[in-house]
């Protein structure tokens, strides 16, 4: 780096920088106490663990991935299952298959439910990343995105093990603001970590440069890899918390609709930096929430305006002009502590080209 | 017999799925950019026709192109020209935003519930053929994909525009230095593009009793799909992937034993990574675009 701060000092303020605004708004929200404002904040930080997820991922490696909710989707089901109290679940899954039976015998608490839910997913991640991230480009795309689709069908048909479309229910709501609050913290202090250590800088010289970093010895399948398995659990680690916050869900929570809601929070904030990431989840999340506000009850001199879907055209609208004006999102790629540090800005991984003779995305 | 039936419904739809897919490719190869708003022009197609609805059949045809072509040129000139020089993440993006601002657009002018289409009673006649049926409608779709396909091919090869369009396809920066217009260019494969949105729209709603604001989110997938697994940059791989795509998928519902059928779209884009694994660039590969 050329300079004299350490590595772990580093870490410390990114973290902590990211870290202290969350921390300081999640107080004031509790001391507010407004019940709707709580919920709403508790949403933005569960969702902002999903989204430092993907940034783990799409983030260091530039490439992009429609798939990463799909791990969000398998954690929030695989915690679900083991945790409904086993009173419930003959009646809840009457057709259990026989090989999966022993599911029905036992519930374990949450904390033990979103932790195995999430080494499952891991686990998963892992299977199924082997191929995937031997894809490039649009190629990686369309393969998450496949592999999107195939988890959407199975969980949506599914019907004996994930209740089908008559949702998830009975699910344990144990998540607060706290945890939501907790998960965030850990998501962000394991992002910031990745990216500071060797692995996660091998990750980002194959985004910079795949030909020179493949010169210098690094192993593109293996580096993607460890960052979308790491990306893929703290997705999942999101998904579980969000499970078990919502307490009813069905495949269509984790849809394409959030698919796109948290790859926009990732480029509007700016693709490529950690605190784009957080940054962008709060501006998305408290533009959303503001328009909300409006078409279901008004806000201040501004009269209700009801129309179902003018929050999220508006919001697209907004979303549309961000990258029209900003095409390197709010951050531009940077990280909070580049302008602390006064080290040169980190070339932003959105490169200037001519995007079609660089179609890896 | 029964199994060429089958193959006979699939064509039908593999060539539906060929032309939505053309329609997306000839944007990608010539700015590198995947519309995922493409669907959104089928869409809005759909709410045209309805408003038309009471006109003559001429007026209906020529107000949908029109109104489809329009909205096509206005997104190139809105939203994408400005985002033409970004990565193609942030293209990709901004037309995913551009795709749910149009569809919520639509949830608002038009209510959230599905609004019923015209029944046209001819084209849903069927033919017999000893033990086979066809219906108008697929002859029709067939027919119209072949006359599209030719035409574009003729389009590409013949004309002035068609020559600068495939230049610009090998290459942007080049083309621009000996001459040609790349905003002309760009314009001109939205048109064309907007073009196919609007017949792939009339040949998908008359098959259909309804169109809803949600109506483009489904084929947009396929033609996005079809388009990568086909090739690409090339035509004729996206007119591929996308008749392969119709065709599997018929054929997967009609011979997946009874409880497996409900996966069918699982099978589907499990053959999709399958495909991709082994030929990363698609099933005919077009020189010079690197995926």
């Amino acid at each position: 780096m050329g300079n004299s701060v350490s590595t772990w000092s580093r870490w410390a303020w990114l973290t902590g920088l990211l870290v202290a605004p969350l921390i300081v708004l999640t107080v004031l929200v509790v001391v507010l106490n407004d019940i709707s404002l709580v919920q709403r904040g508790a949403t933005a930080l569960i969702l902002m663990v999903i989204v430092v997820g993907l940034h783990v991922f799409s983030g260091n490696s530039g490439v992009i991935s429609f798939g990463t909710i799909a791990f969000a989707m398998i954690a929030a089901y695989t915690s679900a299952l083991i945790t409904i109290p086993a009173a419930q679940k003959p009646s809840l899954f009457p057709s259990m298959p026989g090989f999966l039976s022993w599911i029905l015998d036992f519930s374990v608490p949450v904390p033990l439910g979103i932790l195995i839910a999430v080494a499952f997913t891991a686990f998963i991640a892992f299977i199924v990343g082997i191929p995937l991230v031997r894809l490039s480009g649009l190629a990686a795309g369309i393969g998450t995105l496949a592999f999107l689709v195939v988890v959407t069908v199975i969980v949506t048909k599914w019907k004996s093990v994930t209740r089908g479309e008559s949702t998830m229910v009975g699910v344990p709501k144990e998540t607060t603001i706290w945890w939501a609050l907790a998960g965030a913290i850990l998501a962000i202090a394991i992002a910031a970590m990745y990216q500071m250590t060797r692995r996660g800088r091998r990750l980002i010289a194959t985004r910079e440069d795949d030909k020179a970093s493949m010169a210098i010895g690094i192993s593109i399948p293996v580096e993607r890899l460890w960052g979308w398995v790491f990306g893929c659990s703290i997705a999942a680690l999101g998904g579980a918390l969000y499970g078990h916050y919502i307490a009813t869900f069905s495949a269509s929570t984790f849809g394409f609709a959030l698919t796109f809601f948290t790859l926009a929070m990732l480029v509007i904030g700016g693709l490529g930096s950690l605190s784009g990431a957080v940054i962008g989840v709060l501006a998305v999340q408290i533009l959303s929430e503001f328009l909300r506000t409006i078409e279901t009850q008004g806000l201040g001199p501004i009269p209700q305006i009801e129309a179902p879907g003018l929050t999220e055209m508006v919001l697209a609208l907004i979303m549309l002009l961000v990258l029209i004006l900003r095409p390197q999102g709010l951050t531009a790629g940077r990280e909070v502590t580049d302008w602390i540090h006064r080290r040169k800005p980190s070339q932003a991984p959105v490169a200037t080209e001519q995007a079609h003779t660089e179609v890896d995305v | 017999m029964v199994w060429l039936q089958y193959v006979l419904d699939a064509i039908g739809t593999g060539a539906l799925y060929a032309l939505m897919t053309l329609g997306l490719a000839l944007v990608f190869s010539v700015m590198g950019l995947m519309n995922f708003a493409y669907g959104q022009l089928i869409m809005i197609g759909g709410f045209t026709m309805i408003m038309l609805r009471e006109q003559p059949w001429y007026v209906l045809i020529a107000g949908t192109i029109f109104a489809v072509v329009l909205v096509s040129v206005l997104m190139e000139r809105l939203a994408f020209r400005p985002v033409r020089h970004a990565s193609a993440m942030t293209m990709l993006i901004t037309s995913f935003a551009l795709a749910q601002f149009l569809q919520q657009t639509a949830r608002v002018a038009f209510g959230a519930n599905p609004k019923p289409l015209k029944q046209f009673d001819g084209l849903s006649k069927q033919y017999e053929l000893g033990s086979l049926r066809i219906s108008t409608m697929s002859i029709i779709t067939v027919v119209l994909t072949i006359i599209v396909l030719v035409s574009l091919a003729l389009l590409l090869r013949r004309t002035n525009i068609g020559i600068q369009l495939r230049a610009s396809t090998e290459d942007v920066e080049m083309a621009a230095l000996v001459g040609i217009k790349s905003n002309r260019v760009i314009a001109a494969a939205f048109v064309i593009s907007g073009t196919i949105a609007a017949i792939v729209a009339m040949l998908f709603f008359s098959s259909r009793t309804n169109v809803s604001w949600s109506s483009g989110e489904s084929i947009v997938l396929i033609a996005f799909v079809g388009s990568v697994i086909g090739g690409l940059g090339s035509m004729v791989g996206a007119a591929l992937g996308g008749f392969l795509m119709g065709f599997v998928y018929t054929m997967l519902n009609a011979l997946l034993p009874m409880e497996l059928r409900v996966f069918a779209d699982a099978f589907l884009y499990l053959l999709v990574i399958v495909v991709l694994l082994i030929r990363p660039a698609g099933l005919v590969a077009a020189k010079g675009v690197r995926v």
